[in-house]
């Protein structure tokens, strides 16, 4: 084989290289773009995507400031905030507290506010999100003098609901 | 490879001798004078180019994937907010434990988490709260039960933190039940050089 066939095939083999490099470097773009797209950070929207954050945000103040306020004049308030709003294992806790809330309340003349202080969002994808959520909860008593308040942190796992979020897990810290 | 030499052999039978070489490869360039390319011959030779023009595309469009990727400000966002958090968890429960029988050694890992005000406050407690700390005799372990953040913005960022204190007696007292306290804390933090720093660390007080 003469220099110059060899030339030739290596002119002719020129652009199927240059070709399989490019395509390399097209695929190993791809790849890394993935990469970076698919970690968990970057699949946790919590403060990357603003509207949704702020709608998760109202629809836990709302649910927490609904659901532990209680008021023993209008118990069924409560309860319906909870129907309405709770799902699954919030149900659950807030049966739990409700109970030992109800027997005692008509007695004491027991009124409970809730108030969310904040609410900071950890995890958000489409359809799940999780919060973490300051609350402050004044309660007055039939004998007491004054109100007193607690301070409480809850932790809060919300489903998408429709248009809406649901509260499907709470608990206190 | 193999496609290249069957392109050459299938010419060189056809045109013969020597001069068969010029013909064969730079056919679509238009210098073949004895033999015309048939149609065949013709969509061979430019099939690697055609190839090379789809490489092309595929290469431009993954860099473009890519760079958009490593640019992109949500992903950016995303990052930060979760080196943020891993920052506050740390460096709040630093701030919530000293070690009486390690005061300077406290001071100096509460010196290393802060910057700013809080930074001069913690490394400019003078040598009579030193002591005071020394003499206290207690050992104070935060942990952090759950943080998340509420604001990033730039260089700043605001995480709330709820700590689990337990203060431990290891002076005269030491046979006393450790006792264990829940706090509530915002946390502001800094960006300085890379590293998220403590800047405020406030109690969240309930409001009436």
């Amino acid at each position: 084989m003469s220099a110059a066939t060899i030339g030739k095939r290596l002119a002719l083999l020129g652009p199927w290289l240059a070709a399989a490099l490019l395509v390399g470097f097209g695929v190993y773009g791809f790849v890394q773009a993935d990469g970076l797209r698919s970690t968990p950070a970057a699949e946790n929207h919590a403060l990357v995507d603003a509207a949704g954050t702020a709608e998760v945000q109202a629809a836990a103040t709302q649910t927490l400031t609904r659901v532990l306020s209680f008021d023993y004049t209008a118990p069924e308030a409560t309860t319906a905030a909870a129907d309405e709003l709770l799902r699954g294992d919030a149900r659950e806790e807030f049966d739990v507290l409700y109970d030992g809330l109800a027997e005692q309340a008509p007695g004491q003349e027991l009124v409970l506010t809730a108030r969310v202080s904040s609410v900071a969002l950890q995890d958000l994808t489409d359809d799940t999100a999780r919060a973490l959520v300051f609350l402050d909860q004044t309660s007055q008593r039939a004998g007491d003098a004054e109100t007193s308040v607690s301070a409480a942190q809850i932790s809060v796992a919300l489903e998408r609901d429709g248009s809406g979020w649901t509260v499907t897990e709470l608990t206190p810290l | 490879m193999t496609l290249d030499t069957r392109t050459e052999q299938e010419v060189d039978p056809g045109t013969g001798s020597d001069p068969s070489d010029d013909t064969a490869a730079p056919e679509d360039a238009g210098t073949a004078g004895a033999a015309v390319p048939t149609r065949a011959q013709r969509l061979r030779g430019a099939l690697p180019w055609l190839v090379l023009v789809v490489a092309v595309v595929v290469a431009a469009l993954g860099g473009r994937s890519w760079w958009a990727a490593e640019h992109d400000a949500g992903l950016h966002r995303a990052a930060e907010r979760d080196a943020v958090l891993v920052a506050a968890r740390t460096h709040v429960a630093t701030l919530t434990t000293m070690d009486s029988g390690d005061v300077a050694g406290g001071l100096d890992a509460w010196g290393a988490a802060t910057t700013g005000m809080l930074h001069d406050q913690m490394t400019g407690i003078d040598e009579g709260s030193r002591e005071m700390l020394d003499a206290l005799g207690t050992t104070s372990v935060g942990r952090v039960v759950d943080a998340a953040v509420l604001e990033l913005d730039g260089a700043t960022a605001t995480v709330l933190v709820t700590v689990e204190v337990t203060v431990t007696e290891t002076g005269e007292d030491a046979a006393a039940e450790p006792t264990v306290k829940r706090n509530r804390f915002a946390a502001d933090l800094r960006e300085v050089d890379g590293t998220w720093l403590l800047e405020n660390l406030q109690q969240v007080a309930v409001s009436l």
